[in-house]
């Protein structure tokens, strides 16, 4: 924050400027710097982040939460083996219909 | 009795693709008797012709091939639906299968594993016919 403006505790963006009083963890894993208005990662407005999700704020030392990017491939790659269950082969079919075969 | 050739219909809005079952169709003896574009068409031209086997896509202009198979169903129900197409979703798969359709067929395969499959259908239908559980209609 830069323009100096004195902001109640409780606080975490500036009221004036916008600018973080405290570090924000984007959604992207990036852990913006005190002051920052925009990730510096990904360029996603932190304001916007802290008023839907009400403000992840973390550790500035860590500018990368392993454990949050950790969590994000696990979850996608749970996502990624579901879909690749859910298509078939030729072979599939053939096992499904000799169990769901209709009959005349 | 007099015997005549089954007829087929073709549902596929693939020119080529059409041309390569046409081609298997004939093959196995059977008569193409209409190749429709879309889903629409393929609707009429069941309705018109009377098929006893259709072969139909499902990502089709218009209407898609489930609605038709769902609509081939309810028009009659010993039609011989075979799904010929690309999408390989384990639920579509089960959609058809559970609306009627007597086959699902991949067609991203090799021109000859295409053949070898709807051979084998075919000859799976020929066999329910012989065993008096379908009928080639009239």
């Amino acid at each position: 924050m830069t323009c100096k403006h004195s902001n109640p505790t409780g606080y975490i963006f500036c009221a004036t400027c916008g600018g973080a009083l405290e570090p924000v963890r984007c959604r992207c894993g990036f852990v913006a710097a005190t002051g920052d208005i925009f990730c510096g990662r990904c360029g996603t407005n932190l304001a916007e982040i802290a008023a839907g999700e009400g403000g992840v704020v973390a550790n500035a030392d860590h500018r990368f939460d392993l454990e949050f990017l950790a969590a994000q491939a696990a979850q996608e790659n749970q996502f990624l083996e579901s879909t690749d269950k859910a298509r078939v082969t030729q072979d599939d079919i053939r096992k499904l219909l000799t169990k769901r075969r209709k009959k005349f | 009795m007099e015997k005549r050739k089954a007829r087929v219909l073709i549902a596929d809005d693939e020119p080529h693709i059409r041309s390569l079952i046409s081609l298997i169709v004939a093959s196995l003896g059977a008569e193409v008797v209409g190749e429709a574009t879309d889903g629409e068409q393929a609707l009429s031209m069941y309705k018109q012709f009377s098929p006893d086997m259709v072969l139909l896509d499902i990502n089709m202009p218009k209407v898609d091939g489930i609605s038709v198979l769902k609509q081939i169903m309810a028009l009659n129900p010993r039609t011989l639906v075979v799904m010929l197409t690309s999408l390989n979703a384990l639920e579509t798969v089960k959609e058809c299968i559970d609306s009627g359709a007597w086959n699902y067929i991949l067609k991203n395969t090799t021109a000859e594993e295409l053949h070898k499959t709807i051979s084998a259908t075919w000859g799976e239908y020929m066999a329910e016919i012989k065993a008096g559980r379908a009928v080639v209609q009239s």
